[in-house]
């Protein structure tokens, strides 16, 4: 069951014309990783707290300019979900603490 | 705005009544048919793709008439970026269905008439490019399907149009109306003509004053009556009419290719973008082409999948350690990867156009074509060196299913003891279909004709070298005083 304090990531992968590594299956881990705090959202389904940028190659050439509001992690391989993890565990422990005491 | 996906492009196709000819009979319900449905499928991923999140940077874009997101295929490139994009696009759809999925040569007859219909005004005080951007629009908002239709019939080719014994041999205009013209004539090699919501016709080589009706460019519904649509054999094609599919080799998507007839076709005045204006044929057949051979991106993509089919059948085969495999599959990837190089390096190279469009630099979009023409051959002739000569000697679906001898199939026909035996079968029909089946008309002769035969490419290269400064460079490092 999803928290209502679940953060909200956006979502966004490059076009996959090449990639080195399975896109989707590394956004997948992240999901199931943190799928009691973090809700993962495409950019069409609406505004969030952070940007996830998924490259599928070094090029990292996917557009991220309708996201330049938001903190952004990106990702170009998957030796980078390690650092991902954290950032996101950091920002949920950021998440928690500015949260109001009942 | 319509972003359809596939599902509504298929029903919009249902809308249309088109005349369409095959095994000299008329095909009424063209959506549906066995042969031709696979090439539909084909563009249909076009559609789907775009609602996919790990695809949609490649396959949407902003459209710089309404701000609106669109469909790549009906956007006229920005900046060297939208260039690159569309490279890259062509490699990720040639991946994913393996075959020609028709909607570039569309996008590239767009991009052309937005620099010429523009170029054509300057000279003239003529309106094209403004009717030009009312039809951009109308396709984009609909998210239609374009083809885009230049090669001529021809005739004698040592003729120019005005000169022909049949004045047909190129598509030209027979009547001049207050509301519009007459035309007649045809357009052979039209990939994914039945596929098409419009089709966009151009011009297909250089004319002077006296070729004047045929120095003619226009748009029209591909259902528009008088069209007739006739459609062209691929090798193996009739596989698909058999019960099973394992001998189509791929499962899922195909292309087709159609003669187009104009029949005395009437087109309105605001759908044509060039009447008589023969000193701009050149420029639009020059403009079309250049964009058109980067379109063969797509070829990369589908070597991905004839690289990927031949080391899976050399692990099928148990032979996927020995150092002669592993080197053939370094070559094809590194044939394959050269071309990547060169669709990527003519739109980085890119630039602006009066009209603002951008267009891919000539030259590097000649020389990747030319590689086009080539490196696709290799890669198919060490896919058949890797997959062995059961590729061509396999019994069919119907044997191997057989009570009678199928067990016999599975038995003789059973390599790496890991690998059910239809699994290796299934991957050399796939082999097959690329290299010499249905999807070889793509992936090998296209390559070699479409776009522009070999030595078209070679004209260009030799027209858009500097000589004079290699040769200036040459003297002086040797010493040569001038």
């Amino acid at each position: 069951m999803m928290s209502d304090k679940a953060v909200k990531i956006v979502v966004k992968y490059c076009g996959g014309c090449n990639p080195l590594y399975d896109r989707v299956a590394l956004v997948r881990r992240i999901e199931e990783r943190f799928c009691d705090s973090v809700r993962l959202v495409s950019v069409d389904e609406g505004e969030g707290d952070a940007a996830l940028v998924v490259h599928g190659c070094y090029v990292r050439c996917a557009g991220t300019t309708e996201l330049s509001h938001l903190p952004i992690f990106s990702v170009c391989r998957p030796e980078d979900i390690d650092d991902l993890k954290e950032h996101i565990q950091t920002m949920l422990d950021t998440h928690e603490s500015e949260e109001p005491s009942e | 705005m319509t972003l359809m996906d596939g599902r509504a492009y298929e029903e919009s196709l249902r809308k249309l009544n088109l005349v369409v000819y095959m095994f000299g009979e008329r095909v009424h319900n063209v959506v549906d048919n066995p042969i031709i449905r696979p090439s539909m499928k084909a563009v249909a991923a076009t559609y789907d793709l775009l609602h996919r999140p790990e695809h949609e940077d490649l396959m949407s874009v902003t459209s710089h008439l309404t701000g609106e997101k669109i469909n790549r295929f009906c956007h006229i490139h920005q900046s060297t970026e939208d260039l690159v994009k569309k490279s890259k696009m062509g490699r990720l759809l040639g991946a994913h269905t393996a075959c020609c999925f028709q909607r570039c040569v569309g996008m590239d007859a767009l991009n052309a008439l937005s620099i010429v219909t523009y170029d054509i005004d300057q000279k003239h005080a003529t309106n094209y490019n403004r009717r030009f951007l009312d039809y951009l629009a109308s396709v984009q908002e609909n998210d239609l399907t374009c083809d885009g239709a230049m090669t001529d019939p021809k005739g004698d080719r040592g003729l120019p149009p005005h000169k022909q014994p049949d004045p047909d041999a190129f598509l030209r205009v027979v009547e001049r109306r207050v509301d519009g013209i007459v035309v007649r004539g045809a357009k052979a090699h039209q990939t994914g003509a039945v596929n098409s919501h419009e089709i966009i016709v151009m011009p297909t080589i250089a004319m002077r004053e006296e070729d004047g009706d045929y120095a003619v460019s226009f748009a029209l519904p591909s259902d528009t009556e008088g069209i007739v649509y006739i459609m062209g054999r691929q090798s193996c094609d009739t596989r698909k009419l058999e019960e099973g599919t394992m001998d189509r080799g791929n499962q899922l998507f195909g292309g087709h290719e159609a003669l187009v007839v104009f029949d005395d076709v009437f087109v309105p005045n605001e759908r044509i973008f060039m009447l008589g204006e023969y000193e701009f044929a050149g420029d639009l057949v020059e403009r079309f082409a250049s964009y058109h051979r980067q379109s063969y991106a797509c070829k990369v993509g589908v070597g991905d999948v004839l690289i990927g089919a031949s080391a899976t059948v050399a692990e099928y085969n148990g032979v996927a350690r020995a150092s002669h495999i592993k080197d053939k599959l370094i070559e094809m990837n590194h044939l394959n990867e050269t071309l990547f190089c060169g669709c990527i390096a003519c739109a980085s190279e890119g630039s602006a156009r009066p009209s603002g469009t951008y267009c891919v630099n000539t030259l590097l979009a000649n020389v990747h074509k030319q590689n086009v023409t080539r490196f696709p051959y290799e890669i198919a002739r060490l896919a058949q060196d890797i997959a062995g000569g059961l590729m061509v000697t396999l019994p069919s679906e119907a044997d191997f299913r057989s009570k009678e001898v199928g067990a016999w199939m599975e038995k003789y026909f059973k390599a790496n003891d890991d690998v059910p035996t239809e699994h290796r079968l299934r991957i050399l029909r796939l082999i097959e279909n690329l290299t010499l089946g249905t999807a070889a008309v793509g992936y090998l002769t296209e390559s070699m004709h479409g776009a522009g035969s070999p030595q078209a490419q070679r004209i260009m290269i030799s027209r858009s070298i500097n000589m004079s400064e290699k040769q200036k460079r040459a003297r002086k490092l040797a010493g040569i005083d001038e």
